[in-house]
């Protein structure tokens, strides 16, 4: 089979018809990484040569067949990360119509060639999964593991490498993990966990939206997976709710922050009344927003969706959707549940195409800004106490609010470890500072100091300061640096949480 | 900054900050600017050749409405650097 050139043996197009092949994307060759295990290593081609005749043919032939899918994944990979660069470009508001149209027409191009690499991976994988056993693909991937599972996790760089290659293993295991009701996922994302790298700031991030992608696929894969629909249910669920509640840092971190409530106590008509103050409710909006960062609620409201998309009824899921505990994400999903089963069979095919289409094969990771602008954009409207606009940019409650990440702060950076995480955030940030400094007009400088001198002043004297809304910029600069600190302690405590949920094997 | 906010974060980290705060700043100033027609941007400059501290915060509460959510946005892209 030729890899360079997958559709030279398959060339579908939708309809499985063959396409020409102009239109077909070209793979490049695939550059080898050297740590791969469950590629080959060049330098140890003699030695493998020789267990490869030993293989059965059968076996060997899996392997390309896999293999084959991991490179085309690759390269769907790049060209994502092709495309988010230039949805970046074009996001300039320098840009020329002629420049405009340019970038967009090569995002064109880029979206085409993905679609088409995906709809190739799907015959792939079809075929892969007609022509070999369940059990035979589990063991492929389950070898797999194991070798990522011995590799030496000693140094901060053996435990990044750990994570790398169980990141790609994941991401090619995912299309196949129905076959064992995505236990193997699951004890990925457990050797993913051990292996945390202390100094890998995004961590717990990228952990959190894996686990979400699992979820999701999980929904997708809902006609190929082969079992009883509520004891399909019951696995998403749990899985849901062992990584992204309670193996989640931010969830974790968000109940902990909860705990400086600062609630005022008042005796009324001789009973104890608790009444939030101003700085409890600012702890419920921050743990609020933790919460929606790990994405646990989105994630149920999306698998609910998708299953509604096909056909699984409500009442059939009502224990997952009731699960949501945002009461706002969870009165909205179930608006859409309704509107999505009054459609009839063909609106609900074509929804679950579009839906399928727009999930992305891999977790868009690093952060990306579309990811910030929905936290902060949407996010805040969806917290359950939203902050009036007066209470957000109040100077008092932004002394509170500092003073409560302050105390957490103080309690996170006692310890070596801590110092070491803060050792690189500092470096990462000052790298940042320096790459972004740039010539701006004089006049840029004047005005910036102009609000710098004025901001080093009593505030409260300023009228125009909150007008300025300086003060809402720079809470969400303390709110994420705050956070980037928090993932020392809790995530510590979430990955010793020991959650008692284990995937049932069906 | 407000020097008592900077104050409640960790030492090491305090400098780190205010650098960083300083570009999220500028970049969002910058494209403020960026925003305004000729016109404006000559009576910005004369304004802020002036000691007239009143007419400079006129200026800004007139013309850079907006720099909140700019520097909102600036805050967000940088900090999606740190994190990758």
């Amino acid at each position: 089979m030729n890899i360079e050139n997958p559709q030279k043996q398959f060339s579908p197009d939708e309809e499985g018809n063959s396409i020409k092949k102009e239109e077909e994307p070209q793979l490049p060759f695939k550059e080898k990484e050297p740590q791969l295990p469950f590629e080959k290593d060049d330098k140890k081609e003699s030695q493998l040569d020789n267990k490869e005749k030993e293989k059965p043919a059968a076996k060997k032939e899996l392997e390309e067949k896999l293999t084959k899918q991991m490179d085309i994944r690759d390269e769907i990979v790049k060209l994502e990360e092709k495309r988010d660069e230039l949805e970046e470009k074009l996001d300039d508001p320098n840009l020329s119509k002629k420049e405009k149209k340019e970038l967009e027409n090569q995002l064109e191009d880029i979206n085409e060639r993905i679609k088409k690499f995906q709809k190739v991976l799907e015959v792939l994988e079809k075929e892969t999964t007609d022509k070999f056993s369940s059990k035979e693909i589990v063991d492929h991937f389950i070898e797999e593991l194991q070798k990522i599972k011995d590799l030496p996790k000693n140094t901060e760089i053996q435990k990044r490498n750990v994570f790398k290659q169980a990141k790609k293993l994941l991401e090619h295991w995912l299309p196949f993990g129905c076959l064992d009701d995505f236990q193997g996922l699951d004890e990925l994302l457990e050797t993913m966990e051990e292996a945390k790298p202390k100094t890998m700031i995004s961590f717990n991030y990228q952990k959190e939206k894996i686990a979400s992608k699992v979820a999701v696929h999980m929904a997708l894969e809902w006609e190929k997976w082969k079992n009883d629909p509520q004891e399909k249910i019951e696995i998403t669920k749990e899985f849901i709710n062992k990584w992204l509640k309670d193996k989640s840092f931010y969830y974790q971190a968000a109940e902990k922050l909860k705990q400086f409530k600062g609630g005022e106590t008042k005796k009324s008509e001789g009973k104890t009344k608790e009444k939030p103050s101003k700085l409890f409710r600012l702890d419920i909006e921050t743990s609020n927003l933790l919460k929606l960062v790990g994405d646990r609620d989105k994630t149920i409201s999306k698998v609910a969706k998708i299953l509604a998309m096909q056909n699984v009824s409500y009442n059939q899921m009502e224990g997952l959707v009731l699960d949501i505990e945002n009461q706002n994400i969870q009165k909205n999903t179930i608006n859409e549940l309704l509107g999505i089963e009054e459609m009839d069979k063909e609106e609900k095919e074509e929804l679950f195409k579009e839906t399928k289409e727009k999930i992305e094969v891999f977790p868009t990771l690093p952060l990306k800004k579309k990811y910030y602008e929905k936290v902060y954009g949407e996010k805040l409207e969806e917290a359950e106490e939203p902050l009036t606009e007066k209470e957000k940019i109040a100077l008092e409650d932004a002394e509170k609010n500092g003073n409560l990440l302050s105390k957490v702060l103080e309690k996170l950076t006692t310890d070596p470890e801590s110092q070491e995480y803060i050792e690189a955030l500092k470096k990462k940030i000052s790298e940042i500072v320096d790459k972004n400094k740039k010539e701006t007009p004089k006049i840029v400088k004047q005005t910036k100091e102009f609000i710098k001198k004025a901001e080093s002043k009593d505030t409260k004297k300023l009228p125009f300061w909150s007008t300025l809304g300086t003060f809402a910029g720079y809470s969400v600069l303390l709110l994420f640096i705050g956070i980037l600190l928090l993932e020392i302690e809790a995530g510590k405590n979430v990955s010793g949480a020991g959650a008692a949920v284990k995937i049932k094997k069906g | 900054m407000d020097q008592n906010l900077l104050k409640l974060f960790p030492p090491e980290l305090q400098e780190t900050i205010e650098s960083l705060y300083d570009v999220i700043l500028e970049r969002a100033l910058f494209r403020a600017y960026q925003n305004l027609d000729e016109e404006k941007k000559a009576l910005m400059t004369e304004i802020f050749a002036l000691e007239n501290d009143k007419a400079k915060e006129n200026f800004l509460k007139e013309y850079f409405k907006d720099l909140n959510d700019l520097i909102i946005e600036e805050t967000k892209k940088i900090l999606e650097e740190v994190k990758k």
